[in-house]
């Protein structure tokens, strides 16, 4: 049996954004690395204190701001004995800079190039601090003023490769990358950072180049086994990504981005079951983590396990920042599933219409599962609102057109359908939504099976996962009389309880001539459809099409008359079917 | 309560335990060691300089008392030793002063401990920080030095425990250990000073990181911690810039605060076996800048060797850093050499073009005359 669009559940998924977890390694700035620092104004009178405890052993005090602001001070000491070198003036600047005082680090480091306006290192400090100030103007000013004095550091290029890339200036980033790399062949993070700009270049083989190279260089880094890692995902190579993610994860144990592309992507191998082993620990000792949360939810969504996976997204919207209304919106688009499965229909449409009403670009993925919920409750006028409304905000995204021609589809406007499924094709062939009620449309309507396997082999290679599709494409075939390559198909699938697969199968041993099988594999079929009763009886109806056909084709008309009627009393609410055998009906008498 | 008094009367003594003469306050601080008070004073026996290094009593801490009595002990043990600063007067000696308090009219006895000192003429800081930056084979020969002068230290089983450019004086050329007071005998001739710190001993700002997680302190990996010490000291010399705080982000921080929260609480044994089994994932966290990218101060004939061995030097985990003082110096030995060779090389190539200049010279005017 033929597989219709809504059934394609591209969107029926928690959220992915992979993009944002590229780490990019700083280009390590020997004359500051880009470091945060908490300042504390209290001041350790004493460097030593005394008490009766232990001998030489330290109290168990957080001695991180002590640290920074105690090289403040004896910085400040040492400047006192040796004023007005430029070096030591340049490392008081740092010290301020360190705790966060970046106007007096600024001062600092002016003073210092007053007196040695050659001192490169404090040229580069200040263009850091600039830089970190986010003011990338002046300090890339400042780093072409190094560039045009002769300077040739490849610290200097890779620095101002990076504010081109904050600049979003790729071309010019790549250029500077380059030139550092002309430098220093060795360096793995400009290795790292050009394999970085050539994936934002979506030039994903160079990048998976570069990156493997870096991470030859220093293949203890991992940062740069997280971005190899990255580069194989983009590619679509998750087998290879997996394992990088697992040896950045190896390198460095509970590190958050690569815990977060790890899950992501075990969940996409559909290994949800590794993702809760990983996150555990790390979930339970950040309670306001979210993302991961949101990860193991989807894990634990792919399990089946609603409850679950309803409880972990219920605690991450309330540690979530309501003001990002992008993650807020997914979340509550993802609840809004999760209460589908679970079986709240009231409570998923108010969460999803939630969701795209809070998302300032509205929603896209809450709009399909929005389409998708009405479509599932045959409320299609409902859901033709929401796809106007939805064209009428993303008047040029292509899925909603898809989701134009399912609703003229489901009305039997099947010309219309037709039309606006080619014109989907056409522009956006990445969308999945059309392929299956095209080739329905073609199949079973027109009969037109040559046009229907074009249409579906220009999709397969590209999906060949996709269970509705491969269903589809046997059953195109079976219908061509070409059950061995069905077969062979059907036999790919390790799902073996889908419903409109075990029809299909049912209809290959009606047309192999094993009666008795396929109507067990029918039988079987509509039993799964459960509480489904349409498509229960969709399955009936087409089960007794295919006899009556059998049967017509054995000359056995008494028997088919009997199936064709069985199969018109049962009540659908499509009507190809129903038309099929009214034909065949009206053909034979 | 003020030092001004204390500073006053001693340098109103004329002749101090009938020795030393002339006393006046040394002035990089106004008079003001960190916890102490340093003078200047003519040592009448020997007709030479001397420093005097009195105990600061406006930060009396028993602890501080310790600590200056263990300087002078260890101080008295290294009298001729070429690589310490040498005590002139065998150790602590208290100088009894009679202050009247000028409300009440009062006579009030003030015992002052000090120890009388040879005079440096400057420090390795001075050296490093001058007015002219020193040339990159001076430095590595200083370094050799203070190299040398710890590994000496390090024989008699004493540790040091804050070095820094400030603590390498230099008397007539010669680099000397001083500063004394963090030091530590490591062979039980000495008692311990109870205490518990908030901050690691020394400076922190040379200190190894197993130092903030009680580790390093007064155990068996003491030794090498002042060899991390002399890592960031040799980083610092070629690039003027402090390793520690390019080393140690807020992230770091604050995982060695997490650890140290652990192991603080241990018995010594269990600590170090701790400590030991936990640093690799620290060492993993770390990336080291090199010594070369910060200026053109580092020759390029030595910047892999050098950059190699202060990487080693300060190598976080304790033990990987080479406590073997014939490996560290055959490092330095090889810069050296290097350099010196370069040195000459590039004089060679000098006079082989002058050479030439002035043969071509000769030849150019030898053609004129034939022209002519």
């Amino acid at each position: 049996m033929l597989t219709v669009s809504n059934e394609v559940k591209n969107f029926d998924e928690i959220i992915i954004e992979r993009g944002k977890h590229c780490a990019h390694l700083e280009s390590g700035n020997p004359f500051l690395p880009g470091q945060e620092f908490i300042y504390s104004d209290k001041e350790s009178e004493h460097f030593y204190k005394r008490s009766d405890y232990q001998t030489d052993e330290l109290s168990p005090a957080d001695i991180t701001s002590d640290f920074f602001n105690k090289n403040l001070e004896m910085s400040q000491i040492r400047l006192r004995r040796h004023p007005n070198n430029p070096n030591l003036l340049n490392s008081l600047a740092q010290d301020y800079q360190r705790v966060g005082e970046f106007e007096k680090a600024i001062t600092t480091y002016r003073k210092s190039l007053e007196i040695d306006p050659n001192l490169f290192s404090t040229i580069a400090n200040l263009a850091k601090c600039y830089s970190l100030i986010g003011n990338v103007d002046k300090a890339l000013l400042l780093y072409l003023e190094l560039e045009s004095k002769n300077v040739d550091s490849e610290i200097i290029f890779e620095n101002i490769a990076l504010l081109y890339l904050t600049k979003n200036n790729l071309g010019s980033a790549l250029d500077y990358l380059n030139k550092a790399k002309a430098i220093n062949q060795n360096n793995p993070s400009i290795w790292n950072n050009i394999g970085l700009v050539l994936l934002a270049k979506n030039e994903i083989n160079k990048s998976i180049s570069s990156l493997r190279k870096a991470f030859n260089l220093k293949s203890d880094d991992p940062n740069i086994a997280n971005n190899v890692g990255v580069s194989f995902a983009v590619q679509g190579n998750l087998k290879k990504a997996i394992n990088y993610f697992s040896i950045a994860n190896k390198l460095k144990a509970s590190d958050r981005n690569t815990l977060v592309n790890l899950s992501m992507a075990y969940n996409l191998t559909d290994q949800p079951e590794k993702v809760f082993e990983l996150t555990y620990d790390y979930i339970k000792e950040n309670d306001h983590e979210v993302e991961l949360r949101n990860i193991l939810a989807w894990s634990f969504f792919k399990m089946k396990n609603f409850n679950k996976s309803l409880g972990l997204l219920t605690k991450a919207i309330k540690h979530i920042d309501k003001s990002n209304t992008t993650a807020t919106a997914n979340l509550l688009n993802n609840i809004g599933i999760v209460y589908d499965n679970l079986g709240y229909k009231d409570k998923a449409e108010k969460l999803l219409i939630t969701s795209i009403e809070v998302s300032s670009d509205k929603n896209i993925a809450a709009y399909c599962n929005l389409i998708h919920l009405y479509f599932s409750q045959k409320e299609d006028s409902k859901a033709k609102e929401i796809i106007d409304d939805a064209l009428s905000t993303h008047p040029n995204n292509n899925i909603f057109n898809a989701y134009l021609g399912e609703y003229n589809f489901r009305k039997g406007e099947y010309e219309l359908a037709k039309e606006i499924f080619y014109s989907v094709i056409e522009a956006s062939p990445e969308i999945l939504i059309p392929y299956a009620s095209l080739t329905t449309l073609l199949t079973d309507i027109d009969e037109n099976h040559e046009e229907a396997i074009r249409v579906i082999e220009k999709i397969f290679p590209y999906a060949q996962d996709n269970i509705q599709l491969i269903n589809n494409y046997a059953y195109i075939l079976i219908k061509q009389g070409n059950y061995k390559k069905a077969r062979s198909l059907l036999d790919k699938v390790a799902e073996k309880n889908e419903v409109h697969l075990v029809a299909t199968r049912g209809l290959l041993f009606i047309m192999e001539g094993n009666i008795k099988e396929g109507r067990r594999y029918y039988n079987k079929a509509s039993k799964l459809a459960g509480k489904d009763q349409n498509l229960a009886n969709l399955v009936e109806q087409k089960k007794q099409l295919e006899l009556g056909n059998f049967y017509l084709r054995e000359n056995i008309t008494d028997k088919a008359i009997k199936c064709f009627s069985k199969g018109l009393s049962v009540t659908t609410k499509e009507r190809y079917y129903k038309d099929q055998l009214k034909k065949l009906l009206s053909t034979i008498s | 309560m003020p030092r001004q008094p204390y500073l006053q009367a001693i340098e109103s003594e004329t002749l101090l335990d009938g020795r030393f003469s002339n006393i006046i306050r040394i002035d990089h601080n106004g008079g003001n060691g960190h916890f102490s008070l340093l003078f200047i004073a003519d040592d009448q026996d020997t007709g030479e300089k001397v420093a005097l290094k009195f105990f600061d009593p406006t930060r009396y801490d028993a602890d501080r008392v310790a600590r200056f009595e263990r300087e002078g002990d260890i101080l008295s043990r290294f009298i001729d030793e070429p690589y310490v600063i040498n005590c002139v007067n065998g150790g602590v000696k208290v100088f009894n002063k009679t202050v009247v308090d000028q409300a009440s009219g009062l006579q009030i006895p003030l015992p002052l401990k000090y120890i009388a000192m040879e005079l440096a003429t400057s420090s390795v800081e001075d050296f490093i920080y001058g007015s002219t930056p020193p040339p990159p084979l001076m430095l590595l020969k200083c370094f050799k030095e203070m190299v040398k002068a710890v590994f000496r230290f390090h024989t008699k089983q004493v540790c040091h425990r804050d070095l820094k450019p400030s603590n390498f004086l230099i008397c007539n050329n010669q680099v000397k250990l001083s500063d004394l007071g963090t030091a530590k005998c490591m062979n039980g001739t000495m008692p311990d000073i109870a205490s518990r710190y908030i901050n690691p001993v020394g400076d922190m700002r040379y200190c190894g990181p197993e130092l903030f997680m009680s580790v390093g302190i007064a155990d068996e990996l003491v030794f090498r911690s002042d060899l991390f010490a002399l890592g960031a000291i040799l980083f610092e010399m070629f690039t003027f810039v402090l390793l520690t705080p390019t080393l140690y982000n807020r992230n770091f921080m604050g995982k060695i605060s997490q650890m140290n929260a652990i192991l603080a609480g241990m018995n010594p044994k269990d600590r170090l076996f701790t400590f030991r089994g936990s640093i690799g994932s620290l060492t993993a966290q770390v990336s080291y800048p090199d010594i070369f990218a910060y200026n053109n101060t580092v020759p390029k004939c030595i910047k892999i060797t050098l950059n190699r061995l202060y990487k080693k030097l300060a190598h976080i985990n304790p033990e990987e850093r080479p406590y073997n003082s014939t490996s560290i110096h055959r490092s330095i030995d090889i810069c050296i050499l290097t350099l010196e060779n370069e040195i000459k090389y590039h004089q060679w190539l000098q006079n082989k073009r002058t050479r030439r200049q002035r043969s071509e010279e000769k030849q150019q005017s030898k053609l004129e005359m034939f022209s002519c």
